[in-house]
């Protein structure tokens, strides 16, 4: 036979890939080949594999190596063939037939009859959530039932990208509302919560007005007295963080921010309260609930801050539309931060405190309005001080504006370990405008044309508080301005003081126009009990006071002088660093900046002011 | 000239098809430039009695049947123009449209010869049918050249169609075999140049045709006969048993499309043609007219050694006209001169004949250069021109090389590189040196104490660029990430300010040296990027790769500014002419190609290698090149003639650097087998007397004085040399990765 010596001589000339390997390869791949296909193949892959080898001697030419490496063949069989495997096949091996063969790759046929069977169903737009599911066509409530059954039953992975389920979205958001009724099994919440997950994270669907459902059942999962929860030995709580963590997500994917603008936000000074009470309490009994507290209070800043972006944004968005006039004045105020005019910056400083006391007690807790983004920020600031990491850009519109704060900043400042320099509000400018009194006369126009721009100001006094103190102690000029930002604070315990502030403030609410009234202040600036009530106190937990436990902990404490409240203007800027603890009486006048950790006031409030949003702490 | 006086059909025939072409890849001048078809010798075999009496009709036949193929291939302008030039009618195309088909195709042969001797007939029937074969074939390399990446394999392949008994290809190859090794020995070697091609197309003729035993059993019969040198491409061939296979095969492709060149003398050609005749061998003789091109000259036969010489390449030598035509077109002489060329006052001046320039020469300016204005440049910076009297200082403390003062050589070993270094570059200043990695990265050293920063930033700037000179961040190398395959090829700008890499995934990026990161990257290869470097003058650069395509770039632009097509293989070098007028690739189809970057076109092709040609020098005045390749012998050529002048022989392995020394006078040239050679290149251009007969004719004598020439060999330590270059005080710098 001419053929087969001649295949003899080829095989002495080459290597042969042999028939049955190819054979072996086409049942593997579910294939039944004929011999004579198989001869032609192997002759084939023969040629292939001589033709690459051909090409990748040149790869090793050009990589100046005299060894022909795995890669160099690799490299010439990308060109030729398109699909070269970048990573080995991972072939197995049975001893006893001396078989090699590739591994299978699981099939989910679950996946696959899901992903084909579905009936496409146009719907009408269904806004409600249905209440029953009778309505369905025979095949989608077999697969509504199927899908249901798993979900309550094994694996809610299907949900996450099956592209078939719009038409079934409602049933299921209606499945998901029934939260309520299996409130008693842990188990259950946890999956449906999943189930919400997938659906978020389904990207065919389209949420729409399923979201408010969707939330209303997280919701109940994380702050209604789960009948689960009855039994102490149900880890209730990371249903519950879940629960938060899924709210945060819708939020973050759904680009609602009202829901924290509206729920959170108004609510935060009440709700501060009863957050700051148990991270006061510095009992051993106290400690799990504190751990909590924390991270609470991580989880408010988190979503405080990604309001504020998000608010900030928008802002910017509109701000062509809708500030026009507000544009270069707005550059013109918000420039001097980094250059000499000291004017404006006074004059915004004494804003704040204008707006704390002219909002009065009287601002309706009820009826929102979308707060003005400085106003917003000077509030949050207030109560999260330095630990607020958001930082807006100084572009005249960005409304926030002049760069918050930043976090490391803000704790080498509130360290006391002088890092003024860093800071754009040098105290020289405040100093000259301490001198002269806020020229409400010189600058009107531009201070009333723009509202957001003197709340954006009023950002800037935080920033003078620490430093003054912390690099040249007490320049005496400072003393009168240097307290724009511990005025508030003190000003809620003692009146006097907000009495001494009037003027300034008066003139200022002139100069600062209408963004006084846009501030909703009133719940800064309700002092009748101290330490009493919440909401009252609300306002000087943001101050981050401490109470005399805390020497431990002075390195990292800026204490201020005690009698600061009563006398603001020098004692304040000249107390040195290490000032003694404060006598408990004290407390509340005494201020001291710590770092994430919460300050504390001295007499716990051991009444929770609402407790419909306490945190169901197990007591 | 001697090849077109085989008669007025001929020179008719040449200039229609030539014509065609120029039509069909106006700009383009690929490899096929020149005359597609070969079979104008053959044609007036039929005898020349009968030439000159139906010589008109035969003529007018052929033309026809080449108007008739156009008009199917809807070519209406070049039958336009065909038709003009040969001053036909539309009628009496019509009116002999069906006969003249007829006789193309054979069938009506014998009519029109009046001839009654079987073998002239038979003959010139194979003459007619070869001619509308090639005609058919003619379009597709024009495709090719138009930047087709695969031209239509059935055309290409149709023409192995016709088929005679496989079982009488053995005999026809060992009949001609027997025949050449028994002429006269001043022919043999010319005519065994036919087995190569001949071997060649009848095997894949055979594979064609589905006879897979007979072409095996041909293949393992006769596999000796060839010149070694072509031992790669016939180790490809013989995997090669299955028509299938003929599809995607790129070397077989080219042996295609392309027409392998010969150049036999006019007696050793008659010899062939006659023995042909004699023995009815057809089936041989289809093959040499459709798929041969053969340059017939009048004189002496060459010599085995002037032959081997000039062989080696994929396609054959190149035609004569390839390297003379086009000097008139483009109107500028190759020589071009440097001042720095001035330093040779030994070296007698290169002339050609034909031009008087001697005369006016001038001490600035070159007559036979090119304008220095011929291609635009970006104008010099300050930092520019203080580079180039820092240049020309240094120049000044240069030393003088020569025979007897032999550089000083400073080996730069790259240890530990596991990464695999695959290119290295210095600056021109050598105060850097850059690394090109398998693993895709690119590492930049200063060589020079000043810090990598320091070196770089103008002090003058404002104070962004003094944070950039921070102390701190300062360091001797920097890694530059940003390819996604092995880095084959990198290259300095020569004002320091960029580096240019090319890598395995296709692209070239340029990086900033100020701020150590990617600028632009360049894509436009689809496959890998095997070389690239900078002008001389910066701004532009040329990068060629795995798709055959030279690409010809400018810094801003992120589009190529010139494509140079027409290598039949990879292109695995790229250089520049120190005047930035031409650029020259080698490739790995063992030939070399020069460019006008003007132009785009393709004005000196060079055979000679043996191997895929991996190293490419420009001697310092222009007129010279070096070039290496993986079969370690180093050629030397006259640009201005197309000649090959010196033949280096000495390294045993891959040569992957050449390099002149900044005066000319020292060829250095690195090796894989781990050696630096240095080369008298003075003497070797000194002895060069270039007569007018070699110029014409393109016959080389080669000098075997390489071991004369040959003026140094030092080892290195199991490290192979990737790159030389020459301090501006001619200190050798030499580099590669120390492999244990």
């Amino acid at each position: 036979m001419a053929a087969a010596a001649a295949a003899d001589r080829e095989e002495r000339r080459f290597a042969e890939v042999p028939r049955e390997s190819v054979k072996l390869v086409a049942e593997s791949a579910g294939v039944e080949l004929g011999d004579d296909v198989a001869a032609l193949l192997a002759e084939d892959v023969c040629y292939r594999l001589r033709e690459a080898t051909q090409s990748s001697s040149q790869f090793m030419r050009h990589a100046k190596r005299r060894k022909l490496t795995v890669e160099d063949f690799n490299r010439a069989l990308r060109p030729s063939v398109a699909t070269a495997p970048r990573t080995s096949l991972p072939f197995r091996s049975i001893k006893e037939g001396e078989l090699f063969f590739v591994e299978d790759r699981d099939v989910n046929l679950v996946e696959l009859a899901l992903a084909t069977n579905i009936p496409k169903v146009v719907l009408r737009p269904m806004v409600r959530v249905p209440s029953a599911v009778q309505t369905l066509s025979d095949d989608l409530l077999k697969y509504y039932q199927q899908i249901t059954r798993a979900i309550l039953g094994e694996d809610p992975h299907l949900m996450k990208s099956n592209s078939k389920m719009a038409a079934l979205l409602p049933y299921f958001v209606y499945v998901i509302s029934g939260v309520k009724s299996v409130s008693h099994d842990l188990e259950q919440l946890n999956r449906l919560l999943h189930m919400v997950k997938s659906l978020i994270q389904n990207p065919y669907l389209y949420l729409g007005s399923y979201v408010r459902s969707l939330v209303s059942s997280v919701m109940y999962c994380i702050l209604e007295p789960l009948a689960a929860s009855i039994n102490p030995l149900n880890d209730h709580w990371t249903l519950r963080d879940y629960a938060a963590l899924l709210l945060s997500h819708i939020f973050w994917f759904c680009r609602t921010r009202c829901a924290v603008e509206r729920v959170l936000y108004p609510h935060l000074p009440a709700y501060w309260a009863n957050l700051q009470a148990v991270l006061d309490d510095y009992s051993v009994s106290n400690a799990q609930v504190k751990a909590d507290g924390h991270k609470v209070y991580g989880a408010i800043l988190v979503a405080v801050e990604r309001l504020l972006q998000m608010k900030a944004l928008s802002l910017s968005q509109t701000s062509e539309t809708g500030q026009q006039d507000a544009g270069h004045p707005g550059h013109r105020v918000s420039s001097p931060g980094l250059s000499p005019p000291p004017e404006p910056l006074s004059e915004a400083a004494l804003g704040i405190a204008s707006h704390l006391q002219a909002g009065g007690a009287g601002c309706p807790w009820e009826g929102w309005r979308p707060v003005p983004l400085p106003a917003m920020y000077g509030e949050l600031y207030s109560f999260f001080g330095d630990s607020l990491a958001v930082r807006f850009s100084t572009g005249p519109e960005a409304a926030g504006g002049a760069a918050a704060v930043g976090g490391t900043e803000g704790r080498a400042r509130a360290a006391g370990v002088g890092g003024a320099s860093s800071l754009p509000y040098a105290p020289p400018q405040l100093g000259v405008a301490a001198k002269e009194p806020p020229p409400g006369p010189a600058h009107p126009d531009t201070a009333r044309k723009m509202p957001q721009l003197t709340a954006n100001l009023s950002l800037s006094p935080p920033r003078q508080d620490g430093s003054p103190r912390a690099s040249e102690p007490a320049p005496p000029s400072l003393a009168a301005t240097g307290l724009s930002r511990p005025l508030p604070r003190s000003s809620s315990s003692s009146s006097s003081l907000q009495r001494s502030r009037a003027p300034w403030s008066r003139a200022s609410e002139r100069a600062a126009g209408p963004s006084r009234d846009v501030f909703p202040k009133a719940r800064f600036t309700a002092p009748p009990a101290v330490g009493g009530s919440a909401p009252a106190f609300a306002f000087l937990i943001g101050g981050r006071q401490m109470g005399r436990r805390c020497q431990g902990r002075r390195p990292f404490l800026t204490a201020f002088a005690p009698g600061a409240p009563t006398a603001p203007s020098s004692s304040s800027a000249t107390a040195a660093p290490p000032a003694p603890p404060p006598l408990p009486s004290l407390a509340p006048r005494t201020y001291a900046h710590k770092l994430p950790v919460i300050g504390r006031v001295s007499k716990p409030v051991r009444r929770w002011a609402c407790s419909h949003y306490s945190l169901h702490l197990p007591l | 000239m001697a090849a077109v006086q085989s008669g007025q059909i001929d020179a008719e025939e040449e200039k229609e098809i030539k014509s065609e072409t120029s039509n069909d890849a106006p700009r383009n001048n690929s490899s096929n430039d020149g005359r597609p078809l070969s079979a104008s010798p053959g044609t007036p075999s039929s005898g020349g009695s009968v030439k000159s009496s139906s010589g008109t009709t035969e003529e007018q036949q052929t033309l026809l049947a080449v108007l008739q193929f156009l008009k199917k291939n809807n070519l209406s302008e070049s039958v336009e123009i065909l038709r003009r030039e040969a001053g036909l009618s539309e009628e009496s195309e019509d009116q002999k449209g069906s006969e003249s088909l007829g006789t193309g195709t054979g069938s009506g042969a014998g009519t029109k010869e009046p001839t009654p001797g079987d073998a002239s007939s038979l003959l010139s029937r194979v003459s007619n049918a070869s001619s509308a074969a090639a005609a058919v074939a003619a379009p597709a390399p024009s495709k090719v050249g138009a930047g087709d990446d695969r031209p239509d394999v059935n055309v290409v392949l149709s023409a192995y169609s016709q088929q005679g008994d496989p079982a009488l290809y053995d005999v026809y190859y060992s009949g001609l075999k027997k025949f050449i090794e028994s002429v006269l020995d001043c022919h043999r070697a010319e005519l065994s140049q036919v087995f190569y091609p001949l071997f060649v197309h009848m095997y894949l003729e055979l594979v064609y045709n589905n006879h897979e035993s007979e072409s095996k059993a041909f293949f393992e019969k006769f596999n000796g006969d060839q010149e070694c040198y072509y031992g790669d491409d016939l180790r490809i061939l013989s995997g090669l048993t299955k028509r299938e296979h003929m599809r995607g095969n790129e070397t077989l492709l080219d042996f295609r499309t392309s027409k392998f060149v010969l150049r036999i003398s006019r007696d050793s050609y008659q010899l062939l043609k006659r023995h042909l005749q004699e023995r009815q061998n057809n089936q041989i003789w289809n093959i040499i007219q459709e798929h041969l091109y053969i340059d017939i000259f009048d004189g002496m036969p060459r010599s085995k050694s002037q032959i081997d010489a000039m062989s080696g390449s994929l396609a054959g030598e190149a035609k004569r006209e390839a390297n003379k035509a086009k000097e008139p077109e483009i109107e500028v002489p190759l020589d071009d001169e440097d001042e720095e060329a001035e330093n040779e006052e030994g070296k007698p001046k290169k002339k050609k004949p034909k031009k008087d320039s001697m005369g006016s020469k001038s001490k600035k300016q070159d007559p036979n250069a090119p304008q220095q204005n011929r291609i635009p440049l970006p104008e010099l910076k300050d930092s520019d021109k203080l580079d180039k009297i820092m240049n020309l200082k240094e120049a000044t403390k240069r030393v003088r090389l020569g025979r007897d003062n032999l550089p000083s050589i400073c080996f730069y070993s790259f240890l530990n590189a596991y990464q695999g270094l695959t290119a290295v570059d210095f600056t021109d200043d050598s105060s850097l040196i850059a690394g090109g990695y398998a693993d895709s990265t690119v590492r930049v050293w200063s060589v020079t104490p000043k810090k990598l920063h320091l070196s770089l930033i103008d002090k003058e700037s404002d104070d962004v660029l003094e944070r950039i000179m921070d102390e701190k961040t300062a360091s001797e190398s920097k890694i530059l990430h940003g390819h996604s395959g092995p880095v084959y090829g990198i290259s300095f700008s020569p004002d320091r300010n960029y580096l240019l890499s090319c890598s395995e995934d296709g692209t070239v990026r340029l990086w900033s040296l100020h701020t150590f990161t990617c600028l632009v990257g360049y894509k436009g290869h689809n496959y890998p990027v095997w070389d690239t470097q900078f002008s001389p003058y910066g701004y532009y650069f040329i990068s060629g790769g795995h798709d055959r395509v030279a690409r010809l770039w400018a810094t801003d632009h992120y589009q190529p500014l010139r494509m140079f097509a027409g290598h039949l293989a990879d292109i695995t070098c790229t250089r520049f002419h120190p005047n930035s007028n031409y650029i020259v690739t080698g490739s790995s189809d063992r030939t070399i190609r020069l460019w006008d970057v003007l132009t785009g076109n393709c004005v000196r092709i060079l055979t000679g290698h043996k191997g895929p040609i991996h190293a490419l020098a420009f001697s310092p005045n222009g007129k010279f090149m070096a070039s290496g390749a993986t079969d370690g012998r180093v050629l030397l050529w006259d640009i201005g003639h197309g000649i090959m002048i010196g033949d280096l022989k000495g390294h045993t392995d891959t040569i992957y650097s050449l390099k002149f020394s900044r005066d000319g006078e020292i060829l250095a040239s690195g090796s894989m087998d781990n050696t630096v050679r240095l080369w008298d290149a003075f003497k070797a251009f000194d002895d060069l007397e270039t007569d007018d007969f070699t110029a014409t004719t393109g016959h080389i004598h080669l000098p075997e004085n390489s071991q004369e020439l040959l003026l140094g060999t030092y080892m290195t330590k199991s490290t192979p040399v990737i790159h030389l270059h020459f301090t501006r005080r001619n200190l050798l710098l030499a580099a590669g990765a120390y492999n244990p």
